[in-house]
């Protein structure tokens, strides 16, 4: 999953895909906006069919959190 | 105090450039305006990132960045601040944040791009205000802007501000516990 989440992230930042792994921090490491990381959730909802709400938008810090989230979620 | 830096034409300024220049304007404005030269270890984090002055609990600051572009509020209140550049929105993420009337508003703007980060910058300076982040259901906050720029809306005891530069930038302002006149100085640097 976390290929998919990548592939979204690349229209949103310039940055290597290579540089990119689950431990990456899209708001600091990356400098990823709230605006960019909105659209990304909502990129994310459209591509796998799945509902993000947004209280649980402060759990995830890298995008590993945010990998397994959505895994949880497709299962659900 | 209000500070807003933006590139001009399409000059970019990199990741490395705004976290410098964010850094340099807040130890800059602290220093300036309220006589308080701050460390590293002097900020401090809530529970969902937003940075407070450890020693300084009356004092609040916020900055935000996008390419090109940097803002920073300073205020005894507590404060949010949201600079964007207007360019063509994402449409599904205007259906998630905004209210049927705010669609309406997009839908019906000779300027929908600009009328989309007027709305969006405005709820993100509230949220920001608040230090709660994304976790906010920002439908739940309903703007409309007159002719005139006046904000009114469903929210009580804030105050907002709403700047824009040559319609390329808009940055919204947001204090909490506050109903008085925005009289803010706005200081304006735009890099060649």
């Amino acid at each position: 999953m976390l290929n998919i989440i990548v592939k979204d992230l690349l229209e949103y930042v310039d940055i290597e895909e290579s540089a990119i792994t689950e431990k990456t921090k899209p708001a600091t490491d990356l400098h990823l906006n709230s605006y960019d990381y909105i659209c990304l959730v909502g990129k994310l909802e459209d591509d796998l069919g799945i509902t993000i709400s947004e209280s649980d938008l402060k759990g995830f810090t890298t995008l590993g959190d945010l990998d397994e989230y959505v895994q949880k979620k497709m299962l659900q | 105090m209000i500070y807003i830096i933006c590139s001009k034409g399409d000059r970019f300024i990199t990741a490395e450039d705004q976290t410098d220049m964010s850094q340099h304007l807040i130890r800059t404005g602290l220093s300036g305006e309220y006589g308080i030269d701050i460390g590293n270890d002097d900020i401090i984090r809530n529970a969902w990132g937003k940075p407070f002055l450890r020693d300084h609990p009356d004092t609040y600051f916020n900055v935000s960045h996008c390419t090109g572009g940097i803002a920073l509020s300073i205020s005894p209140f507590r404060t949010g601040i949201d600079i964007e550049k207007v360019r063509p929105f994402s449409v599904m993420t205007a259906r998630k944040i905004l209210t049927d009337n705010e669609l309406d508003t997009i839908k019906n703007s000779p300027c929908p791009e600009l009328d989309f980060f007027r709305l969006w910058t405005l709820k993100e300076s509230y949220i920001k205000a608040l230090g709660t982040g994304l976790s906010y259901p920002l439908k739940k906050i309903s703007f409309t802007i007159d002719q005139n720029s006046n904000i009114a809306t469903n929210l009580k005891g804030c105050m907002f501000g709403i700047f824009e530069n040559e319609k390329d930038f808009v940055v919204s302002v947001c204090y909490l516990n506050r109903n008085d006149r925005l009289k803010e100085t706005l200081i304006y640097r735009l890099l060649s």
